[in-house]
């Protein structure tokens, strides 16, 4: 078995807070091949950020990675020390956030933060790193990039900022993209121009990519697999197309048919999932998803179902799937 | 005393002039001189608004100045001599033509001194303290205040903000008399010693009241540095930064510092300003001939001139000092637009 560029394996991040320990990740465990792209969807709270922001080892007090491994071309993240970390972030697994528009420094151009992150990593010199931004500019798609560079980024809407954020993120050739919800805080119009530009230059450069959505539509035309969350557990992993074909957990079921369908007359009604997430501080034994299940049982309410095989590639944390 | 008491004043007057014309180059002169013009326009509403207050204050100024046998011819001339036999426009319009000539009049307690010369003698002293003051509140508590929003939640930043917060609220009234309390003990004990109060003999009498009012700023410097450090730290730009694999001292300083700046330079502006009022307390008891002891003593004595020289001068500081950080702001932050 060849290695995995990165494997979780059982994390747990928490965040000690006043009112309780809000358990947001846990007992996550993924894995991502080298080129791949995953996608990680769930709703709100479901702790897909919370997971990201752990890879990156960004989570600050009151939060805490309390266990597990995050494996890094065999490399354990969640134990390495800090100059390390700062030689992985952005060189190794870079990231680009869901809000372009507080997301750059609006005193700093635009040229001198992406040749920042060129200087540390590429070890350029000031020209060259301004060269490889301007290229990186291009790429990106962004006209006129030469003259960008020393531009701030109240000078460009919101598409531009996550281009930009995008052609930060490349510009030292990591070997994995985080994307958390890249696209979420964009136009609709202009969602989909940074979606294909997403996964274009992340084939072009031959980087994994863990994109993080809560839109089921945009996993479909873009990833390889899938990870469901649901209340800072992982519910149901498997190839894109078993997960539509083929759902297990009733939790990505109830996601499916939530997704308006262009084949349903206009009008009918969207599948809104009934019910509220639990809260991550008082969490119910069993099934995290029981509450709101259709087809849960007193068992369910009971025993925590384990991630197990269902399928080829498919994995589900259900007693009763299917 | 000399040069090198003086470094602080020469430093700032040095730094404003820089500002102003690398500012000027950079956000472009037609804001500069839209913003002289305004400073201008404002001068003359305060010159109006502190001659009328003189000429409305009620009992005769002179009477006093000329003392208990005091004949009517006498009492005349003096009128004269402070134009006040004029009616009120030419009062103000000598009044505006001996401003233009830096001429503010005679005081009316002082026998024989000007105007001119009391400020002339008060700011400068004032300033030189306020300044060093300012400049060692700054260098002290801003890197504190840093510290202690990179640190928030140790034991650190606790025990720094509790005692900033503990040195702002100590009034200066009550700092001093324990400093000099202290002072005397330390003298009858033989102990080295700084001088209990005085000016003009020696250049450390200038260390005790300098370090009293830096202990007062310092405090509040801090505190307001770690509040917007921490709200900016906060940022989504600094994740930005630190997912960039930057480094800690980068992310602070490059990242998160600038954009403290502003509210930074928002506090120390009006502050360079009020300098020249001089600190009242600070120099009362410390026996310091500065402008705060001197204009606090001529409102209480009516004496007009001086009060009316004071609050001009208080006026072209702040207006002045507006400028310079609306400048700063263009500086600073690229988004201001400054068309
Ligand atoms: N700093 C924090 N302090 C306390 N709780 C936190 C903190 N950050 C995140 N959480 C909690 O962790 C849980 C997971 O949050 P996370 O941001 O990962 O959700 P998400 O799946 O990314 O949701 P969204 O789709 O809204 O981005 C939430 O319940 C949140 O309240
Ligand atoms: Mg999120």
């Amino acid at each position: 078995m060849t290695e995995k560029l990165l494997e979780v394996q059982n994390l747990r991040t928490h965040f000690f807070t006043r009112t309780g320990v809000v358990k947001a990740v846990e007992d996550v465990s993924f894995y991502l091949e080298e080129g791949e792209t995953l996608g990680v969807v769930g709703e709100s709270g479901s702790g897909k950020s919370v997971t990201s922001l752990s890879i990156m080892r960004l989570i600050d007090k009151p939060g805490k990675i309390v266990g597990g491994k995050i494996l890094f071309k065999g490399e354990d993240i969640a134990e390495m020390d800090e100059d390390r970390l700062l030689q992985i972030r952005g060189g190794k697994i870079a990231m680009i956030f869901q809000d372009p528009m507080t997301s750059l420094n609006p005193v700093l151009t635009v040229g001198f933060q992406i040749a920042e992150a060129v200087k540390t990593h590429l070890k350029l010199d000031d020209k060259a790193a301004m060269n490889r931004a301007a290229e990186m500019l291009e790429r990106v798609r962004i006209p006129e990039a030469r003259r960008r560079l020393n531009h701030y980024p109240h000078e460009f809407s919101g598409g531009m900022r996550q281009r930009v954020m995008i052609a930060i993120a490349l510009s030292c050739n990591p070997q994995l993209l985080i994307a958390d919800e890249p696209t979420t805080a964009l136009d609709v119009t202009i969602q989909a121009q940074v979606l294909e530009l997403i996964k274009g230059l992340s084939k072009e450069f031959r980087t994994a990519t863990l994109l993080i959505t809560h839109d089921l539509g945009v996993v479909a035309g873009t990833c390889d697999r899938v990870v469901v969350m649901y209340a800072g557990r992982v519910v149901e992993s498997a190839p894109t197309h078993t997960l539509f074909k083929k759902p297990a957990h009733p939790y990505t079921q109830a996601l499916l048919q939530a997704i308006p369908r262009p084949d349903e007359p206009p009008g009918s009604r969207l599948h809104a999932i009934s019910g509220q997430p639990p809260s991550l501080i008082n969490l119910p034994a069993g099934c995290p998803f029981a509450p709101r299940c259709v087809k849960a049982q007193a068992r369910c309410r009971q025993e925590l179902p384990p991630l197990e095989t269902k399928g080829a590639g498919q994995m589900a944390a259900c007693f009763y799937p299917y | 005393m000399g040069l090198l008491s003086n470094l602080p004043v020469l430093l700032v007057l040095l730094a404003v002039i820089a500002l102003v014309i690398y500012s000027g180059i950079r956000i472009g002169p037609r804001f500069l001189i839209k913003r002289l013009a305004g400073l201008v326009f404002v001068l003359f509403g305060v010159t109006f608004i502190t001659f009328i207050l003189g000429y409305v204050t009620p009992g005769s100024p002179v009477q006093n100045l000329c003392g208990a046998k005091c004949t009517p011819s006498q009492l005349k001339l003096l009128y004269h001599i402070y134009h006040l036999d004029l009616p009120w426009y030419e009062q103000y319009a000598t009044f505006l033509n001996g401003l233009v000539h830096f001429d503010l009049g005679f005081s009316f307690t002082q026998r024989g001194r000007t105007v001119w010369s009391i400020l002339g003698t008060g700011v400068p002293i004032s300033a030189q303290i306020g300044l060093s003051a300012l400049v060692f509140a700054l260098l002290i508590g801003v890197p504190i205040g840093i510290f202690a929003a990179v640190r928030a939640g140790t034991k650190f930043d606790t025990a720094s903000m509790t005692v900033a917060l503990v040195l702002f609220s100590i009034p200066t009234f009550v700092s001093i008399p324990i400093y000099q309390i202290i002072t005397v003990q330390l003298s009858q004990h033989g102990l080295p010693h700084l001088p209990i109060s005085g000016w003009g003999d020696s250049p450390i009498e200038i260390v005790a009241p300098v370090a009293i009012l830096t202990i007062v700023e310092l405090g509040f410097y801090a505190r307001l540095m770690r509040t917007t450090m921490l709200d900016v730290l906060n940022q989504d730009y600094v994740r930005t930064a630190r997912a960039k694999g930057l480094s800690r001292r980068l992310v602070v300083f490059r990242h998160a510092f600038r954009n403290a700046l502003v509210p930074l330079v928002t506090a120390i502006g009006p502050a360079i300003a009020f300098v020249v009022t001089g600190a009242f307390f600070t120099e009362l008891f410390f026996n310091i001939p500065g402008i705060g002891f001197q204009s606090v003593a001529s409102i209480g004595n009516k004496d007009m001139p001086v009060v009316q020289g004071t609050v001009i001068i208080v006026a072209v500081a702040v207006a002045v000092m507006n400028l310079v950080v609306d400048m700063v702001y263009g500086i600073l932050d690229p988004r201001i637009k400054v068309s």
